[in-house]
């Protein structure tokens, strides 16, 4: 599944980042990197952007770029 | 030249600035948001015999991403002869600050960490073992919190010791430091500044064209000629290409990082406030409603905390008025003067004192506040489907709400949009929301001709005003819709927003700095420019050409256009006149109108009805007027920066038109409609 389909309160592990590479290399200095665990949240009140824990900061992203994150949830 | 120079890097919000202030004694503006400082300051500060310069860098994530911030910081410390590096991370998420650190520590030797925010990590129950941490990473490491002087010190002690890390940075896989160990002793050769050679072998590696040209150009010397293709190649034979192996600096730093908070950060759960209140902030039933609840209250206290101040100044100033008429008079000037002085300039620049001072003191130290405690960004976060809508960037949000200050400042604030494109709609479209120097006029307005006296007046104004302000934003919305749908076509572009905790505000360092940088600034401004206007506009009252004088020649001229919009020509030119400041339209044109009757020592709010009553104003006319202050051309401060930031005249009179027209269009409708 991508992170754009996550769910309130749960966590993920990223798989992959499958957009160009720019974008990869925004992703991966914010701390959206292959192996890294993000947790959900809060979202904006329309539903997008959502906010996500990673590396000990809250950083929210559109769901545009969310869609490119491979990710796989945690039990 | 020769005094030692030391640089700020750090994360973005981690609290930079405010160290740096409390270092250089500078005052430079910080704020609870991502982005505050967009362009380096630089400060000195003493330390007994020796002077330091102290640099403050713009906050980045990281030195790898290319974006102008992260350009700019990673250039400055790499082209600059310099003795330190302060590496500022944020102690309550100490991660993403170790993160940059590892980096910085391949760029320069001379590092040292401050783990800032301390008293908050300390709240958030996080333990950091600091000496071994310190001696893992091979730099000293300190702990700071701005409140508390002595840990300033201490930096500062630590700072003066400057030690030198002599510890070789984190070991990549055998295979780069293989190829690594090849190309450094090349690079040593021709490297002719005291850059790490490591770093610069790096650069080749992962082929970092945008920095290699800036070495070249800075240097002379083109690292590309180095036969560091074959290094390449052997990497790319083993899997390494490139993109990977970018990926690969960025990630095990993280990786890095992450296992050294395993083993020397400690953090005891305990009740996030934070989360709970951005709950509230963001749930779709309380989120909005808060928000304008929010900016209501902020406007009521701003419009009624001003009454009682408004009059104390207003009477206070009568008072001197009649002292200074006297004592005209006693020496002995003639009546002409006397009336000039003190009925002409010294009310109508008493009127401005008492009118405009009350408001902007309240309103932009409540702002300050908002914005220090860490609210801006979640408007942003709430306002972003609208932007999305728009195909701009969300930090457009943070850009207008910049401009509700001031303009200038706004359109500078857009340098943290990095997409040209989007960067454009937001210098374009921000003077369309009032700046701080426009309020006391539309609230002038709103008091005299709309309301009761008493609480409930101040309530009925607060809502008007926000009913104004909401205006300007839904404008913005509509105007940056049709420029990316025209002009300025594009998809939006890649954009994170950071929601950083909240932080109880400094408030008396708010009050202080926001009364004395920004309110007195503002009001010194706008007595020193409506002093010299008035004095124009007395020659050009006294100037006659054909029977009329110069003032009523180009009133008369801009009348018919005036009228039409529901104004009339004195309004008009005032607005012209009024060009290089906001605040100094309303006192223009009362010194135009006073030229045949001047402000009576009435009530300031009546006084002003009377005296724009006996020129022939009704309602209409205020709504105009109100239109108007709302939308039209940015002051010329304002038009200088948006120069300064496109360097194209065309966007700079685009941005002159588009309020204009915007403005002229309301008004000639509501004049329409209303009669």
């Amino acid at each position: 599944m991508t992170l754009d389909q996550a769910k309130p309160g749960k966590i993920y592990t990223i798989g992959s980042i499958t957009g160009n590479a720019e974008d990869s290399r925004h992703l991966y200095t914010l701390g959206f990197a292959p192996g890294q665990t993000v947790t959900w949240r809060l979202c904006a009140p329309s539903g997008d952007p959502v906010a996500f824990m990673v590396g000990g900061a809250v950083i929210a992203l559109r769901k545009r770029q969310l869609a490119t994150i491979e990710v796989h949830q945690h039990e | 030249m020769s005094e030692p120079v030391v640089f700020f890097a750090g994360n973005p919000n981690v609290g930079k600035s405010t160290l740096f202030n409390a270092l250089t004694g500078m005052h430079q503006h910080t704020g609870n948001w991502t982005g505050k400082t967009v362009e380096g300051a630089t400060g000195t500060c003493k330390w007994g015999e020796h002077t330091v310069r102290i640099i403050d860098l713009p906050g980045v994530y990281s030195l790898a991403s290319h974006t102008p911030e992260e350009t700019i910081a990673r250039d400055t410390i790499a082209f600059t002869p310099h003795q330190l590096v302060v590496a500022v991370c944020d102690a309550t998420c100490p991660q993403r600050g170790l993160t940059l650190v590892q980096e910085l520590l391949e760029l320069t030797p001379h590092l040292l960490v401050c783990m800032n925010l301390w008293d908050e990590a300390q709240r958030k129950g996080i333990a950091i073992d600091r000496e071994k941490l310190a001696t893992e990473l091979g730099v000293p490491v300190v702990f700071t919190s701005s409140k508390d002087k002595a840990s300033i010190r201490r930096l500062q002690a630590k700072m003066a010791e400057t030690i030198t890390g002599k510890k070789p940075p984190m070991p990549y896989p055998p295979a780069i430091e293989r190829e690594l160990l090849l190309l450094t002793p090349l690079i040593e050769k021709v490297n002719p500044t005291g850059m790490s050679a490591r770093f610069l072998a790096l650069r080749l590696l992962v082929n970092d064209e945008d920095f290699l040209n800036t070495f070249r150009l800075h240097t002379g010397v083109d690292l590309t000629r180095l036969p560091a293709t074959f290094c390449s190649q052997a990497l790319s034979m083993q899997g390494w290409d490139s993109n990977r192996l970018s990926s690969l600096l960025i990630t095990q730093k993280q990786r890095q990082s992450k296992s050294l908070c395993q083993r020397y950060v400690r953090q005891t759960p305990c009740a996030d406030g934070t989360l709970r209140a951005d709950r509230w902030l963001t749930r779709r039933s309380t989120g909005l409603p808060i928000m304008l609840i929010g900016l209501l209250l902020v406007l009521w206290i701003t419009v009624f905390g001003a009454q009682a101040p408004s009059q104390w100044l207003w009477n206070g100033l009568f008072w001197m008025e009649g002292v200074l008429t006297k004592g005209l008079e006693t020496w002995g000037v003639p009546d002409f003067w006397v009336q000039l002085l003190s009925q002409g300039i010294f009310r109508v620049v008493a009127w401005v004192v008492s009118v405009m001072l009350p408001p902007m003191a309240i309103f932009f130290p409540l702002f300050t506040l908002l914005e220090d405690i860490g609210l801006l960004p979640r408007i942003a976060l709430n306002m972003d489907r609208t932007f999305q809508k728009c195909h701009s960037c969300g930090k457009q949000a943070l850009t207008m709400c910049m401009g509700l200050g001031c303009n200038a400042v706004g359109v500078t604030g857009c340098r943290i949009i990095r997409s040209q494109r989007e960067r454009l709609i937001g210098i374009l479209t921000n003077s369309l929301v009032p700046c701080n120097g426009r309020f006391p006029t539309i609230i002038a307005m709103l008091t005299a001709f709309f309301t009761v006296p008493g609480i409930l007046g101040s309530v009925i104004t607060a809502v008007q005003l926000m009913g104004i302000i909401l205006l300007g934003i839904v404008m913005t919305f509509l105007c940056s819709f049709i420029l990316s749908k025209t002009i300025l076509k594009g998809e939006d572009s890649f954009y994170s927003l950071e929601l950083p905790p909240f932080r109880m505000p400094r408030i008396g360092q708010v009050l202080v700095r926001s009364v004395l940088d920004r309110t007195l600034f503002v009001l010194g401004r706008s007595v020193a420019v409506a002093a010299p206007a008035g004095l124009l506009i007395w020659l050009m009252g006294h100037i006659t050409v054909q029977d009329a004088t110069l003032l009523q020649t180009c009133a008369g001229w801009l009348d018919p256009l005036g009228r039409w919009m529901g104004l009339d020509g004195v309004i008009l030119l005032s607005f012209i006149l009024g060009m290089p400041a906001n605040e100094i339209v309303v006192p223009i044109m009362l010194m135009i109108y006073s030229s045949t009757g001047a402000l009576e020592q009435l009530p300031s709010q009546e006084a002003l009805l009377l005296l724009l009553e006996r020129q022939g104003w009704n309602a209409t006319t205020a709504v105009c007027m109100i239109l108007f202050m709302l939308f039209h051309f940015p002051c010329a401060t304002t038009l200088l920066t948006i120069y300064h930031e496109t360097k194209s005249w065309g966007y700079t009179a685009f941005a002159f038109l588009l309020p204009t027209a915007v403005g002229m269009s309301l008004c000639v409708l509501t004049h329409f409609i209303l009669g």
